[in-house]
């Protein structure tokens, strides 16, 4: 292990040749910034990656059998286990995917779940990412220059190959598709993923396609190719779901496919993740996952949520008020670590603005107590010593015949030492996660 | 509706909720449609149980016409039952959307308003919606498809797109669930929104921008949560240098008895 640590000039530098980028918009103009890699793996050992994987299978499995709920009979909300109003006020929730029944029942195909290891030891569950999650691409390119840097490390460790997340997302295609291609659609190169979908099209052999390349007639959906067109049974989009089709959606997307979501609803093709999936990760639904999987699979969820109160409830609302200092406040439209406050960081006016905020729209709010996780060892600048930061695990979970846990994961730390919030979009870097085979 | 394009398109995708729908109130005894250049028409339901008219025009065109004549039978009743082709339930008309969640101004006019309420759901609505109509005057050009019902209601002024949004947070507020509504009134001209609250069970119409009880004069279209919900036209063309105008015309007369 650390044999890595000398390498890792050259690894980053090959990551800056490769294209290893992350792209943030900040005031209105694109930047693209290095993603910086860390050489120190997390290392997660066998008997504890055991433990999550089946935990995570159970999660994503009920949020899978949620959504086709919740745009289908809606059983969860009948029988008064989830508020309607948190479904069905959330921003995720589309109406235009009512009665919607996607391939094979399955909505969200590629779900990141994000962790982190508490001081206690426990994994706590910090948000469940069932839209576009991204980031599986960096630490399979990051672990092939590793394994090219110092091939002697991974002979001598028993660390859990991850170059098969390729095999496990074609497959997944492969199982929902209605007939045809299966093409990765991205919304181009100002995106701020638009590097892992070029390379995840590269390593799955699937055609990388922009919105233009597809064409929409009688609700089926062709690529235009120079040999004619040729008819599309999956698409893993990477555009988000407001820009998949102005019919359906913004009407003023110039990214999106005319006509693909009415394709989709007719189980013409494949669309993952399905639109829609929004409603499940919401910030304010997270508090209900573990009753989910009680209602949809009558077991105890074994997944640990942080503890988390919903200002919406009087008792709850109450308990926020009166610790505000010692928790955090999420909003619950926000995403990418931003509308993310520790109450104890607020000035007095703030504070204030925030407290009255709760009490108009209790809905938009939760609060979770601040989790103690461990932090991590990264090397310092001079590329030498070890410093601790704090760190979160994103793990990708695929669902297609199986619902499969990829043996790896995206560490991603703060280079902040007083920061928590680990986002690459806040400048964070990121670590190989390895998973011990024994 | 007719769009003219300053240059000719191709691919032109279009989406249209334009046909009124079979409710106890109204009846559809006949309808027709044209769509030119000639393609295959799709329809479809959406998420609310109105009807979506769809399809795509490939060829190079300037012109594009769709045309719907027909006959429709009102005045068997003043309400609508409630139906919900999704089994949702109130909640969806209950929480505001990006369009009708009120802000500072609507809850000052709503605090103003409140305490002069009568008890009674339909009194509500009649007495919102005196009050909104009153308050929001009509003035075409001082908003846009964009704008919310906060920003109408601190202009005073806008359309019957603004006026509705206005009195559907207003009554949101009020604990009664309301739903915009879009549809055609007697004589000619562009469609018209409204607002439908539900009272004990049944949708009521009221028209705040004219001040009048939704009667037989009214053939419904469409409803939703808001404004987006009900977007009669919905399109995208291929040819960046194209410009393009929309006119859509109206005509209701009554039939001969």
């Amino acid at each position: 292990m650390q044999e890595l640590n000398k390498h890792v000039k050259s690894i980053n530098h090959l990551l800056e040749r490769y294209g290893v980028r992350f792209g943030i918009y900040k005031n209105g103009t694109f930047k693209e910034q290095l993603f910086p890699f860390d050489p120190i793996p997390r290392v997660i050992e066998h008997e504890e990656w055991v433990e999550l994987e089946e935990g995570l299978i159970q999660r994503v499995t009920a949020l899978n059998m949620f959504l086709k709920d919740i745009y289908g009979e809606k059983k969860i909300v009948k029988d008064g286990v989830i508020p309607p109003e948190f479904v069905f006020s959330s921003s995720g929730y589309l109406a235009a995917c009512e009665g919607m029944v996607t391939p094979k029942g399955i909505a969200s195909h590629i779900s990141g779940i994000d962790l982190v290891k508490g001081n206690d030891g426990v994994w706590y569950i910090l948000e469940d990412n069932l839209r576009i999650p991204s980031g599986a691409s960096y630490p399979l390119i990051a672990r092939d220059l590793c394994r090219t840097a110092s091939p002697a490390t991974f002979a001598h460790t028993p660390v859990e190959d991850n170059r098969d997340y390729a095999e496990m997302l074609f497959e997944t295609m492969n199982y929902v598709n209605t007939g045809g291609l299966n093409v990765i659609l991205t919304p181009g190169r100002y995106n701020a993923a638009f590097f892992e979908h070029s390379y995840l099209a590269e390593k799955t052999g699937t055609v990388l396609v922009y919105n233009t390349d597809l064409i929409v007639e009688n609700d089926v959906v062709y690529l235009k190719t120079a040999a004619g067109n040729q008819r599309v049974g999956a698409i893993y989009r990477r555009t988000s779901d407001e820009y998949l089709d102005p019919l359906a959606f913004n009407p003023e997307s110039l990214i999106g496919v005319p006509g693909l979501f009415q394709a989709m609803k007719k189980g013409n093709v494949a669309v993952l993740n399905a639109p829609g999936n929004g409603v499940a990760d919401d910030k304010g639904i997270y508090y209900f996952v573990p009753k989910m999987v009680e209602y949809y699979l009558g077991e105890e969820c074994k997944t640990h949520n942080a503890p988390t109160y919903l200002p919406y409830y009087e008792e709850d609302r109450k308990y926020v008020l009166d610790n505000f200092d010692n928790l955090v406040i999420k909003d619950v439209a926000e995403a990418g670590g931003y509308g993310v406050v520790f109450g104890s960081t607020l000035t007095a006016e703030k504070k204030a603005d925030f407290i009255h905020a709760i009490k108009t729209e209790p809905r938009r709010f939760i609060a979770q107590e601040i989790i103690d996780f461990q932090d991590l060892d990264i090397l310092d600048e001079d590329g030498v010593t070890p410093v601790p930061r704090k760190a979160d695990l994103r793990a990708f979970v695929l669902a297609g015949e199986t619902v499969r846990v990829w043996k790896s994961g995206l560490t991603r730390f703060s280079r902040d030492p007083n920061s928590s919030i680990v986002n690459s979009s806040q400048g964070g870097g990121f670590k190989d996660t390895w998973v011990l085979s024994r | 509706m007719a769009l003219h394009f300053s240059k000719a398109v191709e691919d032109q995708f279009f989406s249209m909720i334009c046909l009124p729908v079979d409710t106890a109130r109204q009846k559809v005894l006949e309808l027709n449609t044209l769509v030119q250049p000639e393609t295959v028409l799709n329809e479809d339901t959406d998420g609310f149980g109105n009807r979506k008219l769809y399809g795509c025009v490939r060829e190079p065109h300037r012109e594009f016409l769709l045309r719907t004549e027909g006959a429709v039978e009102t005045g068997s009743a003043l309400y609508e039952e409630w139906q919900d082709p999704a089994d949702i339930g109130l909640v969806r008309y209950q929480v505001p959307t990006d369009l009708t969640a009120p802000g500072p101004v609507l809850q000052e006019l709503f605090r103003e308003w409140a305490a002069g309420a009568p008890e009674d759901p339909y009194g509500k609505l009649l007495y919102y919606g005196r009050l909104t109509g009153e308050r929001i005057r009509y003035v075409p050009g001082t908003t846009d498809s964009r704008t919310t019902a906060e920003q109408a209601a601190a202009l005073e002024s806008g359309v019957c797109q603004d006026i509705a949004h206005v009195l559907i947070a207003l009554l949101r507020m009020a604990g009664m669930p309301a739903r915009y509504t879009v549809g055609l009134i007697p004589g000619e001209g562009e469609s018209h929104a409204w607002v439908e609250a539900n009272c004990r069970g049944y949708w009521y119409g009221f028209d705040p921008t004219n001040q009048l009880l939704v009667d037989e004069g009214y053939i419904k279209i469409s409803h939703g949560r808001d404004y987006r919900d009900c977007m009669i036209s919905r399109g995208i063309f291929k040819n960046p240098y194209a410009l393009q105008t929309m006119e859509v015309s109206v005509s209701v007369a009554q039939a001969e008895e």
